[in-house]
């Protein structure tokens, strides 16, 4: 055998070496961002709807310095250089997940600051916002409309229509009444303007019992 | 016997020993937060209606419909041969024969996209491939395919490439019926016969 006499060095070699790849396993692919919240929690969470701000209610609690509030701007620099809610701080989405900005993260949740998350539109905050939220950051909400609603809607309760603009899953059209005229006038255009009328010749009977020939 | 190899035996049953110990390492059936932060970013992963109108029309056989919305809204109106599967529901259903098949394309829809987004996400954390998102939604679905808005006139050709397909696929949806523009003037074909004058006519 080859190691009948294998020297001290060499076992410690050995020892470390095994030493260093364990460790090595342990550190390396830990993932240290996880879900706190399971995929059957989060649906329900999602279904109880009720982390929503209102523009309106924003508006509020902007003129008001209510505290306990902290605005999070998630579209990238320029944009909000360019212009960007009073007060807001400016996370690109890219950079939510970044250390210094989970511990930020901590803190708002440590002292129960609401934190409002708000992109260019509502679509643009929502993926971010179930992130935070499946990990656990249960005081995370998010602007209804977004930035863009913020700076062009009507944001006075009395101005706004029934179904404001920002509740974009609302039906913006009667689908099934469309659907049903426009399937019924095209019937009908069909029937009126549609194929020439085919002629049919009436032959006319001959009346005449005797009639001459070969 | 070297003593060196009982200090190496023991060394690894106690490794073994500490590995038994080692908390379970999660399992990877789901996608991490980081990986589902990169894939909100992929531009992909939207879908646009003129798409999926020509998905529907072509008939394509890896096209899976999604509505996302609940029951009544689907049952008033939903996309030609979409799956009624509410969000509520999303987990519960039994992806796996539709999902796995990796050349299915499934499209999410709802009335906009906050809805197939929060669908689209749920399914992505679970490492679901080629799922997409109808943009805009219904209500994009209908400005676009079903009334879509003339071009002005100086708009591009491809502009108004598209707006024919959409009035093509709007009356695909609508009805079937082709709306004429123009009338055809085809004049009634009359077949006039010589009215015989004469009771007994001679022959030969």
């Amino acid at each position: 055998m080859k190691f009948k006499h294998p020297n001290r060095s060499f076992v410690a070699f050995v020892v470390i070496f095994v030493l260093v790849i364990v460790i090595g396993l342990l550190t390396i692919n830990k993932p240290d961002l996880k879900y706190k919240l399971s995929i059957d929690e989060s649906v329900e969470q999602l279904m109880a709807n009720e982390d929503k701000i209102y523009p309106e209610d924003l508006v509020g609690i902007i003129e008001m310095e209510e505290p306990g509030y902290v605005l999070i701007d998630l579209r990238n620099p320029y944009e909000f250089i360019k212009g960007h809610i009073a007060g807001a701080i400016n996370i690109p989405t890219n950079s939510i997940l970044s250390k210094d900005k989970l511990k930020m993260f901590n803190r708002y949740a440590a002292d129960s600051t609401v934190v409002v998350l708000y992109g260019q539109t509502q679509l643009e905050a929502n993926g971010p916002w179930m992130i935070l939220k499946q990990m656990g950051y249960d005081n995370m909400k998010v602007l209804l409309g977004g930035y863009h609603y913020f700076t062009t809607g009507p944001l006075d309760f009395y101005d706004m229509p029934e179904i404001p603009e920002y509740l974009v899953e609302e039906p913006a059209y009667d689908y099934y009444g469309i659907m049903e005229a426009m399937g019924s006038k095209s019937g009908e255009d069909a029937g009126a303007v549609g194929q020439p009328q085919i002629v049919i010749p009436v032959r006319k009977k001959k009346e005449s019992v005797v009639e001459g020939g070969c | 016997m070297n003593k060196a190899f009982y200090i190496l035996a023991v060394f690894l049953l106690l490794l073994g020993t500490g590995l038994v110990l080692l908390p379970d390492r999660e399992h990877s059936d789901e996608a991490s937060p980081g990986e589902l932060l990169s894939n909100l970013r992929n531009p992909s992963r939207f879908i646009s209606t003129d798409k999926v109108a020509e998905m529907i029309i072509s008939q394509d056989p890896a096209l899976l419909l999604v509505d996302v919305r609940d029951m009544y809204d689907f049952l008033d109106y939903s996309l030609p041969g979409a799956h009624s599967i509410p969000l509520e529901e999303i987990m519960m259903y039994n992806w796996v024969d539709s999902l796995s098949y990796k050349q299915s394309q499934i499209v999410l829809f709802s009335n906009s996209d906050i809805l197939a987004d929060q669908a689209w996400v749920l399914l992505k954390r679970k490492k679901y491939e080629n799922i997409h998102i109808m943009k805009g939604g219904l209500n994009h679905w209908f400005e676009t395919i079903i009334q879509p808005e003339p071009p002005a006139e100086t708009a591009a050709d491809d502009e108004i490439d598209r707006y024919q397909f959409r009035k093509g696929a709007s009356i695909y949806f609508t009805g079937g019926a082709v709306p004429l523009e123009q009338e055809t003037s085809t004049e009634a074909v009359m077949v006039k016969r010589k009215n015989k004058t004469q009771l007994v006519e001679g022959g030969c």
